[in-house]
């Protein structure tokens, strides 16, 4: 078994991973000044692949390996160096220990960064609610109503408009193809200066504008103002473009006697559970805040009562202090799940530590002077 | 031979992680709670203003039903022998404040009264909190020609939007039509929506209304506020009036009260001395305890300029607070205004059970 594992376990390979993370930290040193930091973390750390849209061609591919990927690859090769160099000696076991924490520690960075969402919603007292807002990724929502009175809600994730995806479903009568997603854009009037070959929308509010990008917000991921162009058709003909805007209200139409709208927004993300803001006291000195939450079955009886800051259900909820102008308080819910996992992993490589270093001292002592 | 073997496995654990490392996104597909119930008359304000206000109320039996759309969520007339003897509308439009003021200066012109400067429909219609939203009301009346129609509107600012109550009645049934649109005034309630949802206004404020004394402005209120109202008088700093609503009983008076003497550098009282300091006003809404404290009473740090007159109303398991504080000179001065404002005081209960 171990002789299949070998290639992997090579140091060659361990330095050639270590040059692939050394290229991608000067690429995301270079591209922070463009993108902002956090989309440049983004797009080349939180990500398997960096994509590249070629727009000659209109196609969107993988040009180079991203920081999961690029961790992954270390869990693979470290876990190739426990089968292949483990033995039963304190030396043996300490490098093995080292090789299991750094696992560890990679891994969970993948799974808490993976699994983690954090969510903001405006709330006042006496509201209640069941998603926020992912501060991290927006959404396209087309939400048309369902057969038994619900909204039926078709939501085109951020990495397939940053992509631009044709999009299909048994349940649409037409596709859907996003394009030339901005991250953060204004719109400008129509004039004398429409520069040229600039996608243009036919439907709606998009129909005298045009989106331009600008520089990427630095104050933060939700800062941004992102706009995207969505064309729909169908194998007969095409239905329109629309010019999706993030600070815009959804945009609606009729197609085929069904109402749809469509709406650029932040991603939303629902909770197992309702947050309900009970009551603010803003009186001097003193500030009370107060959140219960409400298992599924929505019943009184199932509400926690709970301070500001409280852990329920494996989610951190916080109410932000200030007030702003529509009397409204932001409520952070987080879930973060191995946050405490990188603790054990960094006291397994410690102690692997000291067995190798103890044993290595043990040694020297042992082995005979040299005359 | 072996040698080019044994990287294989290698070479496929290695394009399986990547072929699993594609992170392929997805469309989402799910169902909500709709947010745009026709029946109903709601709508959805963006999550980042606020949230969702559906309603919903119960029209009188003798109203007759004439229809409803997008955006007249509403339609009613009660006829007789004599004809249409009113038409109540009720609608849901995105509505700022000077919309609002242009529309009761139109109801106005339409009966033959003059339009009213913007800052003075403020004090022309009468102010509340109901359901957690801002509530207006105008009562549109030419008593010149007693026997022009007769105007109600009602209106709940729903962030962006605004739903208007409108009432049109003839002179001569106005009475009872004014007694049935207020029926329909007081069955209004916010529309419960179940599942998967959206944000949802449960347990408002219950409605309060009071009369607004002269010289005392309204300000917008920060929560847990209900309401804002400041005094000015030049050369003296703001006295500044609130009404809150605490889901405590009478057992934390004293807490708060010994809370607020705090903030004025007062020493704490114990429950016997705050027994000595109340006084019971009694009114059409029920008995206040009041308390007024502050201003020329010695302190361990001396003499301060600020007094404090808090009034509790006990109705159920809540206690509605209402404090007055600011200028000792000037709380002193417009302390009737304050029992005056006490006494004009009357809660939508009351008026459901009359």
């Amino acid at each position: 078994m171990k002789v299949y594992f070998k290639p992997v376990s090579a140091i060659n390979v361990l330095i050639g991973a270590l040059c692939v993370s050394i290229l991608l930290i000067l690429v995301i040193t270079v591209e922070q000044q463009r993108i902002g930091q956090s989309e440049a973390i983004r797009v080349y750390v939180n990500s398997f692949f960096v994509f590249w849209n070629f727009k000659s061609i209109g196609l969107t591919t993988p040009v180079f390996p991203g920081g999961y990927l690029v961790m992954a690859f270390f869990i693979v090769v470290f876990l190739a160096r426990l089968f292949t160099s483990t033995s039963f000696t304190v030396s043996g076991i300490g490098k093995a220990l080292v090789n299991i924490g750094l696992i560890v520690l990679l891994g969970s960075y993948l799974y808490t960064n993976i699994s983690k969402t954090e969510t903001q919603a405006l709330l006042k007292p006496g509201e209640r609610l069941n998603y926020g807002d992912d501060v991290h990724a927006f959404e396209v929502a087309l939400v048309t109503d369902s057969e038994n009175e619900n909204e039926r809600v078709f939501a085109i994730p951020q990495r397939m408009l940053e992509r631009s995806q044709t999009i299909r479903h048994d349940d649409l009568p037409f596709s859907i193809r996003v394009d030339d997603f901005v991250l953060n854009s204004i719109i400008r009037e129509r004039d004398e200066s429409l520069p040229q070959n600039t996608r243009l929308a036919d439907q709606d509010k998009g129909d005298s504008v045009y989106s331009t990008r600008i520089k990427n917000s630095k104050l933060g991921y939700k800062n941004n103002t992102p706009s995207v162009y969505v064309i729909l058709f169908n194998k007969e003909e095409s239905i329109g473009t629309w010019l999706l805007h993030e600070a815009w209200e959804p945009q609606r139409f009729e197609y085929k006697n069904k109402q749809y709208s469509l709406h650029l927004r932040a991603r939303r993300i629902y909770y197992p559970f309702e947050v309900r803001f009970e009551s603010f006291e803003a009186s001097p000195g003193s500030t009370l805040l107060t959140t219960s939450l409400i298992g599924d079955n929505i019943q009184e009886s199932n509400s926690k009562e709970t301070v500001n800051g409280s852990n329920h259900f494996g989610y951190h909820i916080f109410l932000e202090d200030n007030l702003d102008e529509n009397q409204a308080s932001k409520v952070f819910v987080k879930r973060i799940p191995g946050k405490t996992i990188p603790l054990y992993a960094v006291a397994l490589i410690s102690v692997g530590l000291i067995l190798i270093l103890g044993s290595s001292q043990v040694n020297r002592k042992a082995s005979p002077p040299a005359l | 031979m072996v040698q080019s073997l044994r990287i294989y496995p290698s070479i496929i654990a290695l394009a399986l992680l990547m072929a699993g490392g594609c992170s392929h996104s997805e469309l989402e597909v799910y169902e909500v709670a709709s947010s745009s119930s026709l029946s109903t008359g709601s709508t959805k304000t963006n999550s980042n203003q606020g949230g969702v206000v559906a309603l919903e109320w119960s029209a009188p039996e003798e109203w007759t039903p004439r229809g409803s759309s997008a955006l007249l969520r509403g339609h009613y007339e009660s006829n007789s022998a004599k004809g249409v003897q009113s038409e109540t509308t009720i609608s849901f439009t995105p509505c700022t404040a000077g919309d609002r003021a242009i529309i009761v200066n139109e109801n106005r012109e339409s009966i033959g009264l003059p339009t009213l400067p913007f800052d003075q429909l403020d004090i022309y219609g009468k102010r509340s909190q109901r359901h957690g939203l801002e509530a207006l009301r105008y009562h549109i009346e030419n008593s010149e020609n007693a026997a022009s129609k007769k105007i109600e509107l009602y209106m709940l600012v729903a962030g962006t939007h605004t739903w208007i109550f409108r009432l049109e009645a003839q002179s001569q049934a106005a009475k009872v039509e004014m007694e049935r649109f207020e029926s329909l005034i007081t069955s209004i309630s916010p529309v419960v929506q179940r599942g998967r949802s959206n944000i949802i206004p449960k347990g408002g404020t219950p409605y309060i209304s009071f009369a607004i004394p002269e010289d005392w402005v309204e300000l917008k209120p920060t929560p847990p506020r209900i309401t804002t109202l400041s005094i000015k008088k030049p050369g003296l700093p703001a006295a500044d009036f609130a009404i809150l609503l605490f889901n405590e009983g009478k057992e934390t008076h004293l807490a708060n009260l010994n809370k607020w003497r705090r903030h004025l550098d007062l020493s704490d009282w114990k429950e016997h001395q705050a027994q000595i300091q109340k006084t019971i006003i009694q009114t059409q809404s029920g008995a206040y305890d009041l308390y007024h404290f502050g201003g020329q009473e010695p302190s361990s740090e001396g003499i301060r300029g600020e007094s404090v007159i808090i009034a509790f109303l006990l109705r159920g398991k809540k206690t509605w607070v209402f404090r007055f504080q600011g200028d000792a000179l000037l709380i002193d001065t417009h302390k009737n205004q304050f029992i005056e404002l006490l006494n004009s005081i009357s809660f939508e209960e009351d008026m459901q059970s009359k």
